[in-house]
């Protein structure tokens, strides 16, 4: 099965958080960024960007995990959490190079990490990006997706000139 | 459930006290939230005839109840105190985390009064308050501030609002900044935190932020985003606010050389089109807004380069056209320096171009600007002149008073061109081709004000003739305030309410999915109205009289001399007829003042001991 | 492909590429490149030619500051919407919305050369508001704030 993950277009990204908001509210009843499973980055007035779980090949986080608590679901790729066997320790945070993993504040503590609203029709954050930034996508399908945006700027420029 | 945890946190900033109080759940019903209950609480905080930057003034910062949820625009927050600039009611409103963060740290607001001994800053996590020392931030601008704040924190997640060296020094129409880039911008509110010693406010906030139906709720929320994407946000989304430098200008009602014309020569070097085109870099949302309206823009080489900020277009005009400057570069160094040093871009526009033709008319001397030729156009000498506005340097601690003050130290002609209305400076429309807005604009509570009312909206759609005055307009003008308090206190973004088909029922469905009240669209609108005389009632109290309400001797004096709007003026009897008929409209004495039956209808009826003049 | 952004914008009247992709793909579809189709042919003798000024997004769209529309002697601005609507098709989607009075208004300049909002009802109705020729209109979006 195609490994699919989020996917954020920075130059469409403007910054809302909605997406945060809609993902702690699916998942948690709650508004709150910080139990959101994507979280958003603004680095600059204009660099913005957010980020979830990437369903990496060979999961840092499942490596580090001292309790075992993480695994990877073959299928899927899903990252999956055993909650009985998480004591919140935050290993498997430091480990992951995207900073895809939130810690549940909740008593007990927990970790959370982006599982593609699988019981939905369609991921909650993409649902509501209004600037239709975020994408359900495999690598394969980035790579197209960016090939397809280069082809038509060029066209454009290209045509540009023409018309002048 | 109910995304309303009914809290207001008192601090008192001479004793470091700390209260927690419950707020009456009618104040809800009543007033909604935002600046409705921000100049509630004022109202009863503050002690009549209170120095505005005196320990006994207070700032009344209220949350939207839609805040931190999936509500669009949903996170705003509002701030009321008593302007140090106007001496009436300011409230201002502002947008973004900062505003979330009060939510799920607990509070629907803050109320803050006395006066710190030294530099302070006040630390709010969830429940735990601390008053923080701020020796080693003042001086610092609102964007350093808060970058000092959040490294000594150790927690990019905490929101801050602060002021600048401006409020520090307590220019009167300081700001107070929030999420470096957001401002609660008019009327001074800035100076009074200054005044207090307080140089921020940081929040950190860790509780549930949960709506009564959560379902219903994001059903709302999924179409309104969608409805954001279409014709009535594209002039915001796209190009922005400064589309207005054109059209103004096109029809003849573009304030020029401090309102003396109507039309600008260069207006296309500083149009919107051509700061899209030469300095726009992309276009961002604050929290939860899925509008996203912001046009950030910068300066690519010259002069002024690697100056940035998000350019709208009151900003533009005060301190383009109005001060004669066609330089879209220097435009934006002052609109940022204004931001760095936490002041009112508007009010700093327009007390510039005052100056100008104060020099220009030989009331000012070289030797009075520190030798800047400050003519109109001369954009060096108004980007100098800002940097001392803010900093209170030489004739910069003149201006910083505002206008009004200043033109009465000077004295003579020079007040009849301070172009503010009860001290807040003029907003960018000529009120002698709008005179719905001439209208809106004398009678606004915070004084020059095009927000509160948007008067303007009648005559630039067509729905009246613009060149024309009636009695009728005072209905306009009424139903315009009320519209917008009640946006103002819901509280929702000014731009997002064309998506709307009828505001007052759909809003309504959205306060209680969230808040769990549930308001009839008939009680939502009436909770406009309520406020607007809210507002009033401040006003009345701090001293308000018939004559307050009032526009410029130059738009009374001086016809527009040329341009699509050329000839156009507004007679004293054009503006005393509309006066009389929004007083009318109100259901107010021909004085201005409340009866006690309209106290009584709206449920404001404590405010009757209050009062000294009411009939 | 920076040289020929630089070409493009030294020449008057150009405009540099919209915002984001989503922008680009919605011209693309309504027009781009292949925009307005300027009228080359001589005005007939009953026709008149008005211009209409665009202002912020509008212009972009149509790459102009303003177009110019071809209309029977006395046509009135239902006419001439009409007439936008066919001749510019990157305008199209905007012009025929059920949205646009809300949106934006048609200017008019008196006798005594003051521009006036014409009320919207009158470029429903089709014997309202007859227009001169050389007639200059302004089409200007009214969505308040600054």
């Amino acid at each position: 099965m195609r490994r699919e993950f989020i996917v954020c277009d920075p130059n469409k990204c403007n910054g809302c958080r909605i997406c945060e908001l809609a993902c702690s509210a699916i998942k948690e009843s709650t508004h709150d960024p910080m139990l959101s499973r994507i979280r958003n980055v603004r680095m600059t007035a204009i660099v913005m960007m957010s980020v979830s779980c990437r369903l990496c090949e060979k999961p840092a986080c499942v490596t580090a995990c001292p309790r075992l608590a993480l695994s990877q679901e073959a299928e899927t790729h899903l990252i999956k959490i055993e909650k009985s066997l998480c004591d919140g320790c935050g290993w498997c945070i430091e480990a992951c190079k995207f900073g895809a993993i939130a810690l549940n504040r909740d008593t007990p503590r927990t970790v959370e990490i982006c599982d593609l609203c699988y019981d939905l029709p369609q991921p909650r954050c993409v649902e509501f990006c209004p600037k239709d930034a975020l994408t359900l996508s495999s690598p394969e399908q980035v790579g197209q997706l960016t090939r397809r945006d280069t082809l038509i700027d060029l066209i454009t420029e290209l045509a540009g000139v023409e018309q002048l | 459930m109910s995304t309303v945890s009914g809290r207001v946190l008192l601090v008192d900033m001479t004793t470091r006290a700390t209260e927690v109080q419950e707020l009456d759940p009618e104040y809800f019903r009543l007033y909604l939230g935002g600046v409705g209950l921000a100049t509630r609480l004022l109202y009863e905080h503050m002690p009549p005839g209170a120095d505005p930057l005196g320990p006994e003034n207070v700032l009344a910062f209220a949350t939207s109840p839609l805040a931190a949820s999936l509500v669009p625009t949903g996170s705003k927050f509002a701030v009321a105190t008593k302007s140090p600039l106007t001496g009436f009611l300011g409230d201002s409103i502002s947008s973004s985390y900062w505003a979330a963060a009060l939510k799920q740290a607990g509070y629907e607001a803050l109320v803050i009064r006395g006066r710190a001994e030294k530099p302070t800053y006040v630390l709010i996590d969830d429940d735990h308050i601390s008053f923080v020392d701020a020796e080693h931030l003042w001086g610092k601008g609102s964007y350093a501030t808060e970058e000092q704040i959040l490294a000594d924190l150790g927690d990019p997640e905490v929101r801050v609002a602060s002021i600048g060296p401006a409020g520090e020094k307590l220019v009167r129409f300081a700001c107070i900044t929030n999420d470096k880039e957001r401002q609660l911008g008019r009327t001074g509110p800035g100076a009074v935190m200054g005044s207090k010693n307080l140089k921020a406010i940081a929040v950190r906030g860790t509780k549930p932020i949960r709506a009564a139906d959560l379902d219903r709720l994001s059903q709302l929320a999924l179409d309104m985003n969608h409805k954001a994407q279409g014709m009535a946000t594209a002039k915001y989304r796209i190009i922005g606010t400064p589309t207005n430098v054109l059209v103004l200008n096109r029809l003849g009602i573009l304030p020029t050389h401090n309102f003396q014309a109507g039309t600008f020569a260069a207006a296309e070097q500083v149009s919107g089109e051509y700061l899209h085109e030469h300095h726009w870099q992309k276009t961002v949302a604050c929290a939860g807004c899925p509008i996203g309206c912001e046009q950030v823009v910068h300066v690519k080489n010259g002069q002024y380069e690697g100056a940035g900020v998000s350019l709208d277009y009151e900003p533009l005009f005060a301190l383009g056209p109005c001060c004669g400057v066609d330089d879209l570069a220097a435009i934006i160094k002052a609109a940022a320096l204004c931001d760095t040093l936490g002041m009112d871009s508007i009010s700093a526009g327009v007390t510039v171009a005052w100056a100008m033709e104060c020099y220009e008319r030989g009331l000012l001397t070289q030797e009075d600007t520190d030798g800047l030729e400050l003519n109109f156009g001369n954009h060096q000498a108004m980007v100098a002149l800002i940097e001392r506005i803010g900093r209170r340097q030489g004739l910069g601690d003149v201006l910083a008073e505002g206008c009004r003050r200043a033109a009465a130290q000077i004295g003579g002609d020079a007040e009849r061109f301070a172009m503010q209305v009860k001290g807040l400076e003029m907003p960018g429309y000529d009120p002698r081709a709008l005179k719905t807005y001439a209208l809106g604009l004398a009678v606004g509570t915070r004084g020059g004000c095009h927000n509160r009312s948007a008067a303007y909206e009648p005559d630039i759609k067509g729905e009246v003739d613009r060149f024309a005055a009636d009695r009728e307009r005072g209905v306009l003008a009424k139903r315009q305030e009320d519209f917008a308090a009640t946006l103002d206190s819901a509280m929702f973004c000014k731009f997002l309410r064309g998506c709307f088909q009828d505001f007052y029922a759909e809003g309504a469905e959205f306060y209680e999915a969230t808040t769990g009240l549930a308001l009839t669209a008939e009680e939502f609108k009436q909770a406009g109205e309520r406020v607007s005389n809210l507002k009033k009632a401040f006003n009345i109290r701090e001293g308000w009289t018939r004559a307050d309400d009032w526009l410029p001797a130059r738009f009374l004096e001086e016809p527009l001399p040329e341009g699509p709007s050329g000839g156009a003026v507004l007679t004293s009897d054009e503006l005393e007829t509309m006066i009389d008929g929004y007083y009318e409209a109100r259901g107010w004495t021909s004085e201005g003042l409340m009866t006690a039956e309209k106290l009584a209808t709206l449920g404001l009826e404590d405010l009757l001991e209050e009062r000294r003049k009411a009939v | 492909m920076v040289g020929v952004r630089i070409f493009r914008t030294l020449l008057a009247g150009s405009w540099p590429k919209t915002a984001s992709t989503f922008e680009f793909h919605h011209k693309l579809r309504y027009g781009g490149f292949l925009a307005r189709m300027p009228c080359p042919i001589a005005i007939k003798a009953d026709h008149m030619r008005l211009t209409v000024e665009l202002f912020g997004y509008m212009r972009a769209l149509a790459k102009a500051k303003q177009v110019e529309v071809d209309v029977v002697a006395e046509a009135t601005l239902h006419d001439v919407l009409d007439m936008l609507v066919g001749q510019y098709p990157e305008l199209r989607s905007t012009l025929s919305s059920p949205d646009l009075p809300e949106w934006f208004v048609f200017y008019l300049q008196d006798e005594e050369g003051h521009y006036r909002a014409s009320p919207h009802e009158s470029r429903l109705q089709e014997n309202a508001h007859i227009l001169q020729e050389n007639a200059h209109i302004l089409l200007v979006p009214t969505q308040a704030g600054g």
